[in-house]
């Protein structure tokens, strides 16, 4: 213990130092971090993470971990939890120290089948089916809707365009459309912690190859241009593709940004009765609306990323394996980045009103963190050799479907007496409206 | 006598960890998991879970897979003192850094050193009876069980006799900030900066002139020319307190606890042979153990069961679960201080003995067994023989007991029960 102590470097630029065995060097990363952020962890419990009043309304836990604990370490969930703009935004765009894991790893399924989403042709016939088909799909649901004057915006609208589109995208014959639907629904819900569901959705991964194979084997050698040919006449390194390929495909792209983002934009408007007067009265603030709506009620609450080695950051070190819980429903309520960051206000004047490409800031503007649509595309806006980014896909898709409504529906309202509100299903899952009754 | 633990069936939500009642009862859970999950992939917490005996035996054997340190002993992290009481050698998981101070310390709790002791733990322990033995009833936990161990570790450390009420004050705030967060915490930090300038000039005073107490053979033990640090030997004694205070203190009061409510007919046994003490602790170390769960961190892949756990990963080791395991104990679920399956004598960090029958896990096995054993044995057994001989009709207060109990999840701690009366005659 005589040596001398010996400063290390940390990768964010820290020095700490190696207790040198008098004591005088004893710094601690733990200590450290409680003494500089004040911390002795007394404003929360852990358990108030996972607690039912979390699965409602998340902001007021995440208001005190932001504020307090910028780096928590929720001993009770064997996580951290990151939540501010610029730490959440950082581990998710850092892969040479965090990853992410495809919900296979989490079913422990990896075997299972290829997510192939990183080929063009597939990422091209997503993209063309959302474009193509979000028109006429949204015209159709607006009409069952006003067949008898009431319906439920969240349930036949925001719910069903997804699948609808993604029917059409695969091309699947009208009858094997609602159990398509259920299967879908089940493998995306047992990636989560809750064991019962992920039994389902073990079984649903396997049912969903099951329908798939025989298309798969259908449409192999021909010229359709459906998700399913596409995926079908690949050229792939291990073996031609099989319909377990095309369910992990399926799975680890999902529906919960179109879903529940456009659940919540028109909570949010019904809800904003100002506000909703300046969304409909063009394309451009529409667009506006939705992006204020991904950082206002992001429906994806939160991204988990996975440090690859020992790595310091934030006044700590996490260790090799560490889970980052980064929450985008804390860092885009952030007030060190947005003004009142509570208030839903459709043309902000401090958020990005483009796509940012590459980072999180264009134009030194940071937009709402959006985990399901990926990293900022690098690519162009509207680039020439592929597909527009599933940013601006989803984004576009969902400001259609909108004006749509807007312009099918111009007496649209909150049924009367109804208090819609947001939740997730349980604790971890999408958060966003499940009821929207509207008189249309 | 226990009923058999009743079969719970497959579905096993994570969130019943969480919960009031697996703090009360776990083990229709760990049956659970036993039978139904042998690995248990626990995504609610972000863990995996082993419980059935041999596998939890195998983890804690197998310290190449199985890390106690979150941290690479050759990384930047200065380990073992991110803990808030100091410098602790839990912390070091598999390092040189963790042997060393574990030898210069482990040689202080057995053989001769602790037959050294032992003349003292009875003196205390009378002195503790003695506090009562006039009212015809005591409440085992506060005034009898929490205060032996406590007086035991402030005599060998050589503090002064008169400072020892402070001592159990402090003790007592510690151990509550050691659980997890809260007012708790706050108390206990005061506390621990409260003890620590407390013993700081004893450090320099027994560094410079040691004497024979355990404070000074610390201070200058040496393992390989090296001597451990001020802030280690604070560490130490905060560790001492937790780990050798509380667990024994809740040890006593388990013990007396199955031998008035769980198995009221063999305390007529103990009081004719007083040497089955020993089987008390013994069992009770199997039967429902102090502490229940211990944490580790995979260093590679591990396939069990036909899963496999992945790299890094924390894994919950439980061997309060492992001691309950039919596949290790016939009848586990019935508390017998005479059961012929069990080990009886001294535990060893080996877990294999010579008599081929199976130990019971409370301890831990390996590199991280615990360092107290004999001294924690010794001290259960003496203190409760003292009490046992010296009252007469010793009984419970109440026909009804809610039983041991962990405190709450918050909280931390280990299992014991929260009070227990006892009526007896002179």
């Amino acid at each position: 213990m005589a040596e001398k102590a010996e400063p290390i470097a940390g990768l964010n630029g820290v020095v700490v130092t190696k207790s040198d065995g008098d004591g005088s060097g004893y710094r601690t990363y733990e200590v450290y971090q409680r003494e500089r952020v004040g911390e002795s962890t007394e404003k929360i419990k852990p358990i108030q993470l996972v607690s039912d009043a979390y699965r409602v309304d998340p902001y007021p836990t995440l208001e005190v971990l932001r504020e307090h604990y910028p780096c928590y370490r929720d001993w009770l969930g064997n996580r951290y939890w990151l939540t501010r703009y610029d730490d959440v935004t950082s581990v998710f765009a850092d892969e040479a120290n965090f990853e992410t894991r495809s919900k296979l790893w989490f079913y422990g399924l990896e075997g299972f089948g290829r997510d192939l989403r990183h080929l063009l042709a597939v990422e091209t016939a997503i993209a063309r089916g959302l474009d193509d088909h979000v028109g006429n799909v949204a015209a159709g649901l607006i009409s069952n809707m006003q067949v008898d004057g009431t319906a439920d915006l969240a349930r036949d609208f925001a719910a069903r365009l997804p699948l609808t589109i993604l029917a059409e995208t695969l091309a699947l014959p009208e009858s094997e459309r609602e159990r398509f639907y259920a299967l879908y629904w089940q493998a995306q819900r047992g990636a989560g912690w809750q064991p019962e569901l992920q039994r389902k959705g073990e079984a649903a991964l396997a049912g969903m190859a099951e329908l798939f194979d025989p298309l798969v084997s259908a449409r192999r050698g021909g010229e359709g241009e459906d998700l399913v040919s596409v995926i079908a006449n690949a050229e792939l390194d291990g073996g031609p593709a099989s319909g377990a390929d095309v369910a992990a495909t399926l799975l680890e792209g999902d529906h919960e940004t179109l879903h529940g983002t456009l659940a919540n934009l028109w909570f949010l408007l019904l809800t904003h009765p100002d506000e909703f007067e300046k969304a409909r009265s063009d394309r451009r603030l529409m667009k506006l609306a939705y992006l204020e709506t991904l950082r206002h009620s992001a429906p994806v609450l939160s991204a988990k990323r996975f440090a690859r080695h020992e790595v310091e950051r934030f006044g700590r070190l996490l260790p090799e394996g560490a889970l980052m819980m980064c929450s985008a429903a804390a860092a885009n309520r952030d007030p060190r980045v947005f003004e009142d960051p509570d208030r839903f206000v459709v043309d902000r004047r401090d958020m990005c009103q483009r796509e940012p490409r590459g980072q999180y800031r264009a134009d030194g503007l940071a937009s709402g963190i959006a985990f399901g649509l990926g990293k900022p595309s690098k690519h162009p806006a509207v680039p020439e050799d592929r597909p527009r980014s599933r940013y601006a896909l989803v984004r576009d898709a969902a400001v259609a479907a909108s004006m749509a409504l807007v312009e099918q529906c111009p007496e649209l309202k909150l049924a009367d007496g109804v208090e819609p509100r947001l939740s997730a299903l349980s604790v971890g899952e999408m958060h966003t409206c499940w009821q929207l009754p509207v008189n249309t | 006598m226990a009923e058999p633990v009743a079969d719970l069936g497959p579905e096993l939500d994570p969130r019943v960890f969480d919960s009031e009642e697996f703090q009360r009862d776990p083990f229709p859970v760990y049956k659970q998991l036993r039978d139904y999950h042998p690995v248990y992939h626990d995504r609610f917490h972000n863990r995996w879970i082993l419980s059935r005996y041999w596998d939890v035996d195998g983890a804690f054997q197998d310290n190449e897979s199985y890390d106690r340190a979150m941290y690479k002993p050759d990384g930047p992290y200065d380990f073992g003192s991110s803990h808030v009481f100091g410098p602790n050698i839990l912390e070091y998981g598999n390092s040189d850094e963790h042997r060393r101070l574990r030898n210069i310390v482990a040689g202080q709790f057995v053989g001769q050193k602790l037959n050294d002791f032992l003349p003292m733990i009875d003196q205390i322990s009378n002195e503790v009876i003695d506090r009562f033995i006039d009212d015809g009833e005591v409440e085992i936990v506060s005034q009898f069980s929490s205060q032996v161990p406590i007086r035991v570790i402030s005599n060998m450390l050589g503090l002064p006799r008169e400072d020892e009420d402070t001592f159990v004050q402090w003790y007592q705030y510690l151990i509550a900030g050691l659980g997890f967060g809260g007012e708790h915490l706050a108390r206990g930090l005061k506390a621990r900066n409260d003890m620590w300038d407390y013993i700081d000039p004893m450090i320099e005073e027994r560094t410079k002139n040691p004497g024979e107490d355990l404070l000074s053979r610390i201070c200058v033990a040496e393992m390989n020319g090296t001597r451990m640090t001020p802030e280690e030997v604070k560490g130490f004694v905060a560790l001492l307190l937790a780990a050798g205070g509380d667990t024994t203190d809740k040890a006593i009061a388990n013990m007396w606890y199955h031998l008035m409510y769980t198995r009221p007919d063999q305390y007529a046994d103990v009081v004719a042979e007083s040497s089955l003490w020993e089987n008390v602790f013994t069992e009770m170390m199997r039967y429902d153990p102090v502490v229940h769960a211990q944490f580790r961190f995979t260093t590679r892949e591990i396939p069990v069961h036909g899963k496999v756990i992945p790299e890094r990963a924390g894994v919950i080791l439980y061997l309060g679960a492992g001691n309950r395991d039919e596949r290790a104990f016939e009848n586990p679920d019935t508390f017998d201080i005479h059961r012929d399956d069990l080990h009886m004598g001294r535990e060893n960090r080996s877990g294999r003995y010579k008599d081929g029958k199976n130990g019971h896990l409370g301890f831990g096995i390996g590199q991280h067994f615990c360092m107290g054993y004999a001294m924690a044995r010794q001290e259960a057994a003496i203190a409760c023989k003292l009490l046992a001989e010296r009252v007469k009709n010793l009984r419970p207060k109440f026909a009804e007991h809610v039983g041991i109990t962990a405190p709450s999840i918050d909280s931390g701690g280990f299992r014991a029960p929260a009070e227990l009366w006892l009526e007896f005659d002179r």
